[in-house]
């Protein structure tokens, strides 16, 4: 089944079009920083999955052996950063979602712990959401259409018209969650070894609490290089930007 | 029973008291009136019935020592507390002499206390400690026999400190003042240290105690502590304490710092504003309405800025030399003891072990190395439990729980377990060790491997935890553009309103056809428009076939039709006669009436004198639309309507 996520509708680019030689395939690329892993040289084998990355083509794979290749580097908050990219692409796959839990297991002090309400919401991608929303919505206009048309189907087709109305709500309604977790509420990755939180936007504010490699935090505002974030209400505090990596909020 | 659950009576310094004894209070009062030998001959009969309903176990025998602070200024006290609970010491250790501290005895407390039927007896020896000079100091182990035990204490420090700055009043000495203890000036990066504040207030302040119970309700760190990660504040027992001249109550706050980062880092306190009342007693003014006797002295109110003196140490990073393999980064003082159970079991089996971490360090932050010894073993991820012991969270056990399943039955023993840490005190890494624990691990088919849930992180799946990652891909799978998403295309955008296209159509022909379907009129009419505009066509073709009677025949029934409509007549009914019947008398302009008379007498002519040529048969088609135009725009009559006579 093709999936679909919210980075886009996968295109199979052909290595012609995307302007790669035979030599440098992404494919051929790919297997190389394979090697580089499988030889224990896993920050090498990280730059390589990162340039792959910056040509503009990604997949899950991709994404998740970086984070592979970032977390055997000692690179806790990089790797789940990366894994969450992995899973925007491939919410479902079981292997990232257990890489995931894994590095977010060896993350240490305060971090934000995602609901039950977020993990489930996040068993699918923003598109994938917007695909069941849309195919909810078509439905329901169809079953009214078709009810407008003809007047002796309305009676039967009743009772499924108010069970894909229901549905299509429901799916509306998470849809829009997903996009405002993505989008207004993104999370925050420590990537620092030891990122001290400050009561303000400023060096000289006094240290709320310290958050270390691999803490996820919620952001709540940002001010020129600082970022407001929190995990819960006794952690809330300003880091700088450059101690962290944004990511979705799902 | 004797007692309620729960309630509970105590015996202190020879005093009963409690829930237990009050009925009994009154009624031996009654009968004596005097209560004190009745409660005496009570407590007594009570020492000797208690036991016949059952036995009273004392709790197990134990022995503490605690100081009451850990830092203090020359010339200032703390006190040590010896406490013996469940049993009476043999004889009460005395702490042995220490050059520069005074220790003065300050007597002792005895408590008797029945909750639940427990009894559980504490005797307390106090000291008074007072350094003479700054430094640290530490109180040894004390041993005590007790029940034929011998029972030992923790060893204690106590860090003398030079006094600081004040602020003084009118009479010279100080209204109050802030003194900051740091209790040393180099630490390590991770090593927590006690930060106490004492916030001075001289007696004699009028709202001294609104104040100070405003410091007791403080709630946040009173320290500007750069560099540091502030851990814990907790408040300590309000003291009375004597400086110079005068006496003051002391509140004091102590905060838990921990450095993280190196270098020379500095301590100071926020800046407190208090608003000190001073009495003013000769100038007592008799208020006639709201103090008419002087009774209320006067006060006079003063802001007193405070600020302790900034105080700086040096963070020290650990040293890189001879680091443990598995030092994780704990720094502090600890010990380690493991057990490990089952001890007997199959092959895959879960043992459970438990490792006590306990002592003094930053113990939420503590955590398992892992131990690769236990290659054989498959482990999972430990789940962790914290009980400290004092109000600041250093000092208690760290309790790890993990599940080891044998891989082997070969394996005999659960090798030794390992921590290691960082003493401060020493400046040197310490590795902690314990034995391995013997195991008989028999042979056996599979069994399933304990189903852990996730620790705190979401707890996704109930697949138990793994050791490492799940390996690397070897395909790259589909690949992608980076793109916004969806919602965010406009042509997806733009294809959700082909369906509400649809749907809105639809709706707008239901709406039609219900319209039609309740409009039998208006279905006439439509029929009939569509009759005529068909008819004409029809006409022009028989007019060039030449066709008269089909022409006239057509003409004719035409207009039946659209005068049958507009009359809401039948078609049928409709002759040259209705033009004067229904017609005429509805005031239809002449412009109609004469045109359709003469369509009406041209169709009758045809009949006996049939038009023979096309052109004179096409030439009344126009004729005949016109009519059928203006009585289109006629409206349409009903039959209801009166007609004028």
């Amino acid at each position: 089944m093709l999936l679909l996520s919210s980075r886009g509708a996968p295109e199979r680019a052909s290595a012609a079009a995307a302007g790669w030689s035979r030599a440098e395939s992404p494919t051929s690329a790919f297997e190389a920083a394979n090697k580089l892993y499988e030889q224990g040289k896993h920050s090498e084998a990280a730059a390589n999955y990162q340039k792959l990355i910056q040509a503009g083509q990604v997949s899950a794979a991709l994404y998740f052996n970086l984070g592979n290749a970032l977390f055997k580097s000692g690179q806790i908050g990089r790797a789940i950063a990366a894994y969450r990219q992995a899973e925007q692409l491939a919410p479902r796959d079981p292997d990232v979602r257990a890489n995931l839990q894994f590095a977010r297991n060896q993350a240490q002090g305060p971090t934000l712990s995602p609901s039950r309400w977020q993990i489930w919401l996040g068993r699918f991608s923003v598109n994938e959401w917007t695909l069941l929303a849309a195919s909810g919505v078509w439905f329901l206009l169809f079953l009214l259409a078709a009810g407008q048309w003809r007047a002796a189907l309305k009676p039967l087709l009743r009772n499924y018209t108010v069970a894909v109305a229901v549905t299509a709500g429901l799916a509306c309604a998470c849809l829009g969650e997903a996009i405002y977790e993505s989008r207004f509420a993104p999370l925050a990755i420590v990537i620092a070894r030891n990122a001290v939180a400050r009561h303000g936007p400023l060096e000289e504010s006094q240290t709320a609490f310290t958050a270390h490699d691999g803490g996820e935090l919620r952001v709540l505002d940002e001010k020129d290089d600082w970022l407001q974030v929190t995990t819960d209400p006794r952690h809330v505090g300003w880091l700088r930007r450059e101690q962290v990596i944004l990511a979705p909020g799902i | 029973m004797l007692m309620m659950k729960g309630e509970r009576s105590t015996l202190t310094n020879g005093r009963w008291s409690g829930p237990l004894f009050r009925p009994l209070v009154r009624e031996a009062r009654a009968t004596t009136g005097h209560p004190g030998a009745s409660l005496l001959r009570l407590a007594t009969a009570l020492l000797v019935i208690l036991p016949w309903f059952g036995p009273l176990p004392l709790s197990a025998a134990s022995f503490t020592a605690t100081l009451d602070r850990e830092t203090v200024a020359v010339g200032e006290s703390a006190t040590l507390s010896l406490s013996f609970e469940g049993g009476e010491p043999k004889s009460i250790p005395v702490p042995p002499a220490i050059p520069n501290l005074q220790i003065t005895d300050q007597g002792n407390s005895r408590n008797i206390s029945i909750v639940n039927g427990q009894m559980t007896s504490s005797i307390s020896q106090r000291f008074a400690l007072i350094p003479t000079q700054p430094g640290e100091y530490t109180i040894p182990a004390l041993k005590a026999e007790v029940n034929g035990q011998i029972l030992a204490s923790q060893p204690l420090k106590l860090t003398a400190v030079k006094p600081a700055a004040s602020v003084r009043g009118n009479e010279g000495e100080p209204l109050a003042f802030l003194k900051l203890f740091v209790p040393k000036k180099e630490v390590f990066v991770g090593e927590v240290l006690s930060v106490e504040l004492q916030v001075y207030i001289r007696d004699g302040v009028a709202n001294a105690e609104r104040l100070l119970q405003n410091l007791d309700e403080f709630g946040g760190s009173p320290l500007k502590a750069e560099g540091f990660s502030v851990l814990k504040t907790a408040h300590a027992q309000r003291r009375r304490a004597r400086a110079g001249n005068a006496t003051y109550t002391v509140a004091t706050l102590v905060t838990a710092l921990m450095p993280v980062k190196t270098g020379p880092l500095t301590i100071s306190s926020i800046d407190i504003t208090l608003p000190l009342q001073i009495p003013q007693p000769n100038q007592r003014r008799r208020d006639p309405f709201f103090d008419p006797f002087g009774m209320f002295p006067q006060v006079e109110e003063r802001r007193v800025a405070l600020a302790a003196e900034t105080e700086t140490l040096t963070a020290l990073a650990l040293p890189k030399e001879n680091v443990p393999t598995n030092f994780n980064g704990a720094v502090g003082n600890f010990s380690l003891s493991l057990t490990a159970g089952p001890t007997n079991v199959a092959m895959g089996d879960p043992v459970t072990v438990r490792i006590q971490i306990s002592g003094r360090g930053a113990l939420d932050s503590l955590s398992l190395p892992e131990q690769s010894a236990w290659r054989d073993f498959k482990t999972y991820p430990p789940t962790a439990k914290v009980e400290t012991t004092d109000g600041l969270g250093l000092q208690g056990t760290k309790t790890f729980e993990q599940v080891v399943v044998p891989q082997k039955d070969e394996i005999k023993a659960l090798p030794p377990a390992s921590f290691s840490f960082f003493d401060p005190d020493q400046k040197s890494y310490r590795v902690l060790t314990q034995p391995s624990v013997p195991l008989v691990v028999r042979p056996s088919g599979s069994m399933p491997a304990p189903a852990m849930a996730a620790a705190g992180r979401g707890g996704q799946d109930n697949a138990p935890p793994e050791q490492d990652i799940v390996d690397i891909k070897q395909r790259l799978g589909t690949m992608a553009q980076i793109t916004p998403p969806l919602v965010q295309q406009r042509w997806f955008l733009a294809l959700q309103g082909l369906p509400v296209l649809a749907w809105i159509s639809a709706l707008v022909w239901r709406k039609r056809a219900d319209q039609l379907a309740n409009n039998p009129r208006l279905r006439r009419q439509r029929y009939v428009t569509h009759l005529v505009h068909e008819g004409l066509d029809e006409l022009r073709r028989l007019a060039q076939q030449n066709n008269s009677d089909e022409f006239f025949a057509t003409l004719f029934r035409l207009l039946q039709e659209q005068l049958g409509e507009r009359l809401d007549l039948p078609a049928s009914a409709i002759t040259e006669a209705v033009i004067e019947e229904q017609l005429r008398p509805r005031a239809v302009p002449e412009t109609i009436l004469g045109p359709l008379h003469e369509l009406f007498h041209t169709c009758n002519f045809a009949r006996y004198a049939p038009i023979r040529t096309s052109q004179e048969l096409a030439a009344v088609i126009p004729k005949f639309e016109a009519v059928v135009g203006l009585l289109q725009g006629l409206k349409q009559f009903s039959k209801a309507e009166k007609l004028k006579s």
